[in-house]
């Protein structure tokens, strides 16, 4: 299946950085279960949050 | 792309079974429930995108129910079903589709996992030959997703409609990431939620530094960090007089003030004597008044009452007489009860009775004796439970020791101050023992009431209450008092040098906000990365938004179209659909009112308003199909629904988007109507027999005998009617010929889509075809083949001119054997 044309667009289009972070890790493909979908954005939310923190704390 | 033919192999209801061929513009296929209709169309479905949405939807009730229900039970190990379809592109490539499901290492289908191929060749996807689509453009357009669509919730066919319009994976999106965020919330990271559980304890720690505004909001998790710790640094600079600028030289004077109060703790509020001392004991003299009153009272009745015994029998001596006398035998009245004797005499009894009635005295005077004894005892209780507002704690030597530690250069005062908490707690116990001891013994003379001669010895001993009871009183209220004023001189200086465990507390808690200074900022950052993920889903639903309307805007139109073409001249009908952010507010038109469609909209015309939305996402321009599958697509539909989606939904599908047109029904009414609707037109007409171990069973479906009935009837008619006659005249020489190669050579014509004319040398092949048929039937066929192009001038025959073709026709069936 080729990734939504809506997703690309939505993605190209923002400029929330956190949204197209996430649009960037979310797989859309309907072979991958819901679960892993939810999951891969909870890692990618954790991701970038520690990575915010470790940039305060270096700060 | 055009669908060719399909082949499911070992998938659902088929194991091997030859393809399944669609060659002409209109497919029927009818076939009673479980004849395979569905396996059919689910396959198509599977093949395209690698699951069903059924399936789907079973997997969120029971995955483990739905375990493996692609794959036909008889599929042997190690053999991997598939489906294979031959589809024509637009640019009139033909090429070959396969999905085949993946094996475990036990040769086990995974119906869950499978590859890709076309032309043999492996793919990830349909790209190599430009072939993109997505969900909302399935062509296999079921039943069960229409009734999905009529009885489903708002936000579930908020999902459909989205869906409809191409925007499925956005609102996915939008879902999944609310789910990640519920699921992040629920689940936060260890240090998150330590840090939770820390900043709960610190709001109880703000409260207790009377910072309760601040403990409000952070309650509220309304965290503004910097500027809440400039609010508790300056509440450490007040509680401390710390003139700290930064957190950290707060946090060490605040630790250092703390240390400092934990050494001078000291609660001496167990040793201060009652606040309200001289109004207690201004009550204690009228008490004392109403002891010897009592006193008094007591002392006449016990002389009454041992008076009264000095004259009289023992009591128990008294009872047995009059015990006696209610055991005399009236039949022999003067016989003894107990010596059985005759010596109850008359003058006897005169002297019993006189006797006992001396007792009654006694009597009396033993009741008005327990009475003032029991007044005395509540008296004495009554004075008892005054004496807590006397006491306090005794200070002990350690008590002494830690004051002297405190108060170094008052050593002597203390001692003096001790020794009198000491001997005035001494002399409180010495009142409360003396009141003890009074009601313990008034108590203990109750006991001895029946013996009066012991009641004599025993009322010596409490006869010098009052004078007891009002010594130890004077003795401990002199003492008291004295206490009292040597504790009012050290109050101020025990209030000034003395910490208690609230102020401790109050410093602790200091320290604790000061000291977790990073978890608050840690929940404050993971508030504020919540915002943002709520910012980011605004964002996405902004968007959607923005594509519904895109969307319906072109949509709209179609979709009202294809609705108006189903649900003609109705007074309730479908009248547009409005964006929302979790649901579609669905419009309905009735007599100029608009009102809610899923409410106002019957059955029928739901069903209606489902294929609607459902037609155009598959006939939309970025659709890569040109054929579309209806399974089962019409159950809920009136006659008159039902007629318009036979006689112009189809026909528009295929006359004006040129689609190829799929329909499975299990209502032979539907079947045979839409092959009379398009009985002159390209169309085939397949049957589900009985289902098999083997998988369906599905062969063309040809009535010969129902044609010639109908042709019959045309040719009596008038031109139009006969018009049609001959036309269908030339469609049933084709059966003819389909037929008799199908039964005859047991496959079918594999020019059985071709005209009429080039089945012949087909046909002629045929066992038991003669010569003679050969020749007739390519008579016919010429002489009815402009009847189907009707050319400038064309006369339409007399019925005497078609009733030969017609006699022709039937013997060439009855001869063949065709007839059933």
């Amino acid at each position: 299946m080729p990734k939504s044309k809506l997703l690309e667009d939505i993605k190209r289009q923002t400029k929330d950085g956190l949204l197209r972070a996430l649009l960037e890790a979310y797989d859309p493909s309907p072979d991958t279960a819901q679960e892993q979908k939810v999951s891969m954005l909870v890692a990618k939310l954790e991701e970038i949050f520690r990575g915010r923190l470790n940039e305060t704390t270096s700060n | 792309m055009k669908l060719l033919q399909i082949k499911p192999f070992y998938f659902r209801a088929f194991c091997v079974s030859a393809p399944v061929v669609f060659n002409t513009s209109l497919t029927i296929f009818y076939g009673g429930n479980g004849a395979g209709k569905s396996s059919l169309s689910e396959a198509l479905e599977w093949l395209l995108y690698g699951y069903t949405k059924r399936r789907r939807k079973g997997d969120e009730y029971s995955k483990n129910e739905y375990k493996g229900s692609y794959v036909h039970n008889a599929c042997p190990t190690g053999t991997a079903p598939y489906v294979e379809a031959q589809v024509k592109l637009a640019d009139g490539s033909i090429h070959l589709i396969r999905r085949t499901m993946k094996l475990n290492k036990a040769g086990l289908a995974l119906d869950q996992e499978s590859t890709l191929s076309v032309d043999n060749t492996p793919v990830a996807d349909l790209s190599p030959i430009n072939l993109a689509y997505t969900e909302a453009q399935c062509p296999v357009i079921v039943q069960h997703g229409i009734q999905d669509f009529i009885h489903m919730r708002p936000i579930d066919r908020y999902r459909v409609i989205s869906e409809a319009l191409g925007l499925s994976e956005l609102v996915e999106f939008k879902d999944t990431l609310e789910r990640a965020k519920i699921q992040r919330r629920n689940y936060p990271s260890t240090e998150v939620a330590q840090a939770k559980k820390i900043v709960a304890q610190l709001i109880a720690n703000l409260k207790s530094v009377d910072l309760v505004t601040l403990a409000t909001r952070w309650q509220l998790e309304n965290y503004s960090v910097d500027a809440d710790y400039s609010l508790i640094l300056d509440k450490a600079r007040e509680l401390s007089g710390s003139q700290a600028t930064t957190l950290e030289s707060a946090l060490k004077d605040v630790r250092t003030r703390q240390t400092e109060e934990i050494s001078r703790v000291f609660d001496i509020a167990p040793f201060q004597p009652n606040p309200h001392l001289g109004t207690t004991l201004e009550q204690i003299p009228p008490l004392v008044a109403q002891i010897q009153e009592a006193d008094a009272k007591f002392k006449m009745a016990d002389a009454t009452y041992t008076g009264a015994t000095a004259s009289s029998y023992k009591v128990a001596q008294l009872e047995f007489w009059k015990q006696g006398l209610t055991l005399v035998d009236t039949a022999n009245p003067e016989q003894c009860p107990f010596c059985e004797e005759s010596t109850i005499t008359p003058n006897r009894i005169r002297g019993l009775e006189a006797r006992l009635e001396a007792d009654d005295d006694l009597s009396k005077s033993r009741r008005s004796f327990l009475r003032e004894t029991d007044s005395y005892i509540a008296l004495l209780s009554q004075a008892e439970q005054k004496l807590p507002q006397l006491e306090f704690d005794f200070i002990s030597d350690k008590n002494v020791s830690a004051l002297e530690k405190l108060f170094e250069s008052d050593r002597e005062r203390l001692q003096a101050f001790a020794a009198e908490n000491r001997q005035s707690v001494q002399l409180v116990r010495s009142l409360r023992e003396t009141i003890t001891w009074a009601k313990d013994s008034l108590s203990n003379l109750k006991t001895f009431v029946t013996q009066p001669n012991k009641v004599i010895e025993a009322a010596v001993t409490v006869a010098d209450i009052p004078t007891r009871i009002g010594k130890a009183l004077a003795e401990a209220t002199t003492s008291l008092k004295q206490y009292n004023e040597i504790f009012v001189t050290f109050k101020p200086i025990f209030e000034r040098e003395l910490s208690d465990e609230a102020t401790v507390t109050k410093f602790t808690s200091l320290v604790d906000i000061l000291n977790n200074h990073a978890s608050v900022r840690l929940i404050a950052d993971a508030k504020a990365f919540d915002s943002e993920i709520l910012e980011a889903q605004r964002l996405v639903e902004e968007h959607i938004l923005d594509q519904q309307k895109v969307a319906l805007t072109s949509r709209e139109t179609e979709i009202l179209s294809w609705y108006g073409l189903l649900s003609p001249n109705t007074d309730v009908k479908f009248s547009g659909l409005e964006p929302g952010r979790s649901e579609y507010s669905l419009k309905a038109e009735a007599f100029g009112k608009t009102m809610n469609a899923a409410a106002s909209l019957s059955q029928s015309q739901l069903n209606c308003l489902g294929l609607s939305i459902y037609i155009p996402s598959v006939s939309a321009p970025d659709s890569p199909f040109k054929f579309i599958l209806f399974d089962d697509p019409v159950q809920a539909m009136d006659d008159d629904h039902h007629e318009s989606f036979l006689l112009k939904v189809i026909p528009e599908l295929m006359n004006k988007h040129d689609f190829e047109v799929i329909v499975l029904t299990h209502l032979k009414e539907t079947a045979d109507r839409l092959r009379d609707i398009n009985f002159t037109g390209n169309f085939t007409y397949y049957r589900f027999d009985k289902l098999q171990a083997t998988g369906p069973v599905i062969v063309e479906h040809i009535i010969l005998s129902d044609d010639m009935k109908k042709i019959r009837q045309l040719a009596q008619g008038n031109d139009d009617n006969r018009e049609m006659a001959v036309d269908r005249i030339r469609v049933l020489c084709e059966n003819i010929m389909r037929e008799a190669h199908l039964r005859k050579k047991g496959f079918r014509m594999s020019v059985a889509s071709g005209t009429a004319s080039s089945m012949v040398p087909h046909f002629a092949q045929v066992p038991s075809v003669t010569p003679a048929m050969v020749t007739e039937i390519q008579d016919t066929i010429n002489w009815s083949n402009p009847a189907h192009h009707t050319p400038p001038g064309y006369v339409v025959p007399a019925t005497t001119n078609i009733n030969p073709h017609i006699e022709r026709l039937q013997k060439m069936i009855n001869d063949l054997g065709l007839k059933k």
